[in-house]
């Protein structure tokens, strides 16, 4: 058992983990030779990123501004916008709604220079901290903030070389990992605070009544009905099940990021998890929904022929265990009969 | 080639930072670094739950029948169901059990000037208070509800 062990740590490096991250593979260095294809999909993604958050930039102040325009500061307002506190607050709103507006309009159009990236960043951190500095945090924006922060690196120019294009699939590649790598912390949280409510006696993540008592103090909060929500207290044992695989679904999240032939189907799963969370906890996550379509439904990696099987394999854990079982078994089957004689010999 | 060997240091260095920050901050100062985020969201299952409420005695100088809670009078207040709203509230009922005279001017200024505004004069009182949320949904019940502080705008 040590002498495994030991084996298993010495064999331990990066290659082998990443090799672990990414599982079954059913093409060979697939997104390789079809890199131009990739990378000609991941640039219009890019094109897409920037066009929307230009527009979820106007529809900000669309909304919001005139509300703004009569406070005489905001209450309490996050790091980027700190500066508002120093300047009269009406010329300062003003000046940054402009700002933001145009530098948001200069990174949809010009989204293949770095520079107009990082002015799309800054002033889309600025813009989304507005609305943030009344108290509470809301989340529903920080995906797209967050991809603004990783596109800033993507190489400038046309990319017509092969190893342009390879830096560029990698610094996209790595936006798609930081996202799902959300989603992985969020279910590491809920599976913590489960074992935590465990050995507490509690009700927790995992019980029957888990989902049941988060939906119900969530709308006793605010006083609100959303569409399943008293359908999930009073039938609690339909939302086990789907808060299980929910947290599932999260926790291996970040995997996902390693194995293109499940972007489409996890992108999907993920989309479904919002939607059920606005049915249940009236809770929106309609941008977070936006960027899996954007970003996995139409990802770049993703393999042009897929069969079911090859989904199956590559799921965590369980397609791992599958493919290696297949694996073992195929070798098995590999094994000459004894007495029969070698390809060597035959070829001989 | 360089910048590639750069990205691909940088990539996990990034995400695992922002795992880090994220985490560390939310789970030792309960603090948020905009955008960073340790994503803790409805990570225990409320069984007992203690929180604080805004129960309205009067609205403009007329006492109500019944003294309500703030979510429940949506007819007064466009806010009233307003998630943080509720989450201000708690962070007055924090800061008036911990004494702490300066937050509690500044959220009662954001309360009575966003949240309270629309009626000319309000009288109202926090309240502390456990229940079990479904028992709650169902009956309305409080196993618990004591006033803390009383104020009027």
């Amino acid at each position: 058992m040590k002498d495994t062990l030991t084996k298993i740590i010495s064999h331990l490096n990066i290659r082998t983990i990443i090799r672990l991250l990414r599982g079954y593979q059913n093409y060979d260095d697939q997104t390789f030779s079809m890199q131009k294809d990739a990378y000609d999909k991941a640039a219009n993604i890019v094109r897409i990123y920037y066009i929307l958050m230009c527009f979820w930039t106007i529809n900000l102040y669309f909304v919001s501004w005139r509300d703004w325009y009569g406070l005489d500061g905001l209450p309490q307002p996050l790091w980027p916008i700190r500066w508002l506190d120093y300047v009269p607050f009406e010329a300062g709103l003003n000046a940054l709604a402009v700002a933001s507006m145009l530098a948001t309009l200069l990174a949809a159009l010009y989204y293949d220079r770095r520079a107009f990236r990082i002015l799309g960043f800054l002033f889309v951190l600025q813009s989304f901290a507005i609305p943030n500095s009344f108290g509470k945090i809301n989340h529903s924006m920080h995906l797209w903030v967050a991809a603004g922060f990783f596109l800033i690196f993507l190489p400038d120019g046309k990319n017509s070389s092969i190893t342009k294009r390879h830096q560029y699939l990698t610094a996209f590649f790595g936006t798609q990992f930081l996202v799902l790598s959300f989603y992985t912390s969020s279910g590491i949280w809920k599976t913590a605070g489960a074992v935590i409510q465990i050995f507490l006696g509690e009700i927790h993540a995992f019980h029957p009544f888990g989902l049941a008592q988060h939906v119900a103090n969530r709308l006793v909060q605010t006083n609100y009905e959303s569409i399943f929500g008293s359908y999930i207290i009073e039938y609690p044992y339909v939302g086990w099940p789907l808060f299980v695989g929910a947290i599932l679904l999260e926790l291996f999240s970040f995997v996902v990021a390693f194995r293109p032939n499940l972007h489409r189907f996890w992108a999907v799963n993920i989309l479904l998890l919002h939607l059920g969370i606005w049915l249940t906890l009236h809770v929106t996550f309609a941008p977070n929904i936006l960027f899996m379509l954007i970003f996995f439904i139409y990802s770049p990696f993703h393999p042009k022929e897929l069969a079911i099987k090859d989904v199956l394999f590559s799921m965590p854990v369980i397609g791992d265990l599958l493919w290696w079982y297949s694996k073992g078994n195929k070798q098995d089957n590999a094994i000459p009969p004894v007495g029969s004689p070698s390809p060597n010999v035959a070829a001989d | 080639m360089r910048y590639y060997v750069f990205l691909k240091k940088f990539v996990p260095f990034i995400v695992i930072l922002y795992f880090i920050v994220g985490n560390f901050t939310w789970g030792v100062y309960r603090l948020e670094i905009f955008p960073v985020f340790s994503w803790e969201l409805f990570s225990l299952v409320p069984n007992l739950e203690v929180d604080y409420g805004l129960k309205v005695n009067a609205i403009n100088n007329e006492a109500l029948e019944t003294p309500a809670y703030f979510q429940d009078l949506s007819n007064d207040f466009s806010e009233a169901k307003s998630i943080t709203a509720f989450f201000v509230i708690q962070d007055l009922g924090e800061a008036i059990e911990a004494d702490d005279n300066e937050s509690v001017q500044k959220l009662r200024h954001q309360i009575e000037t966003t949240y309270l505004s629309e009626k000319n004069q309000v009288e109202y009182i926090i309240v502390k208070r456990s229940y079990y949320p479904i028992k709650r949904w169902r009956t309305g019940a409080f196993e618990m509800e004591a006033e803390i502080e009383r104020y009027a705008n």
